[in-house]
């Protein structure tokens, strides 16, 4: 799980990340990175604390949300290797959600093991 | 045989009230009542001392594992105060474990755990009763520091030593 407020005056996003893979990714500008951060899944853990990642965000971007069924339909054998190539497949996607659609083949596909989840934000994306 | 048909299974052991899990290969929600049903057998067991999660031979977890998991540190939290062992030398589970923050709630050993026979005994010495009482004095003075209940458990034994 993970959650986020975007301040549009700000211009900023502040999140925090409670046990989630992928990671979210940020495409602005031909560019996908993701945004960092780590912590245990949401409401097992007594113990359990959080911290806020602030981010500036860009004039023009968009940020993907995923859940992690989307592991099964990225290429590669390994985790590191699927998670090499999601923010190459953000990028050819053109950070769009339409882009998405197209690049996973999200029409076509048969049985898959787990949902998949997909949400895209987007600002000024040309 | 192809690596992503591996269907995966668990194994289970036990000596001297240290319990081992092993998850062996794709370790899926298919195998969890079965894994929940030894997890209660294991803190009903009246002799439960520790337990060693091997995921060396792991190939995948899903996230219906990850909470049986976080189930198995919390009670053993609860039970004994200790936290699971769990041995990781797949990278790909390794970066799961950190992804999740269960650093955190287990004890993460990231390499293969020395075989017995590399082991080595300590020499014992013979000390001078003088050398002794300092340092089992010196060792529970550091333990009253750790907290509010090791300064009352042990206040009795240091303040003994230290008029002896």
């Amino acid at each position: 799980m993970l959650g986020g407020v975007i301040d549009e005056q700000q211009g900023q996003l502040t999140y925090s990340i409670g046990g989630h893979l992928p990671l979210p990714v940020l495409y602005s500008e031909g560019e996908a990175l993701y945004l960092n951060g780590r912590g245990l899944p949401v409401g097992l853990f007594d113990q359990a604390e959080y911290s806020d990642h602030v981010l500036k965000l860009p004039e023009s971007f968009s940020l993907t949300l995923l859940s992690d069924g989307i592991l099964d339909l990225l290429p590669g054998d390994t985790l590191q290797d699927k998670e090499l190539a999601l923010p190459r497949l953000v990028s050819s996607a053109g950070g769009t959600l339409d882009g998405l659609r197209q690049v996973f083949g999200l029409a076509n596909l048969a049985d898959m093991p787990d949902d998949i989840a997909l949400l895209v934000l987007s600002r000024n994306l040309a | 045989m192809n690596p992503g048909m591996n269907p995966g299974r668990i194994q289970f052991a036990e000596q001297d009230g240290t319990f081992v899990l092993k998850f062996v290969g794709e370790v899926r929600l298919t195998l969890c009542s079965a894994l929940d049903a030894t997890i209660e057998k294991i803190f009903t067991a009246l002799n439960f001392s520790a337990i060693v999660i091997d995921l060396t031979e792991t190939r995948s977890i899903d996230s219906t594992t990850l909470g049986l998991l976080a189930k198995l540190s919390i009670l053993s939290r609860q039970k004994i105060g200790l936290l699971p062992t769990v041995v990781t030398t797949h990278p790909d589970i390794t970066r799961l474990l950190q992804s999740m923050g269960f650093d955190q709630v287990f004890n993460i050993v990231d390499r293969p755990i020395p075989c017995p026979d590399s082991l080595a005994d300590l020499p014992s010495q013979d000390q001078s009763e003088e050398v002794v009482r300092a340092k089992v004095l010196e060792a529970h003075r550091i333990l009253m520091g750790l907290n509010e209940s090791n300064r009352e458990a042990f206040h009795d034994l240091v303040s003994a030593l230290e008029h002896h």
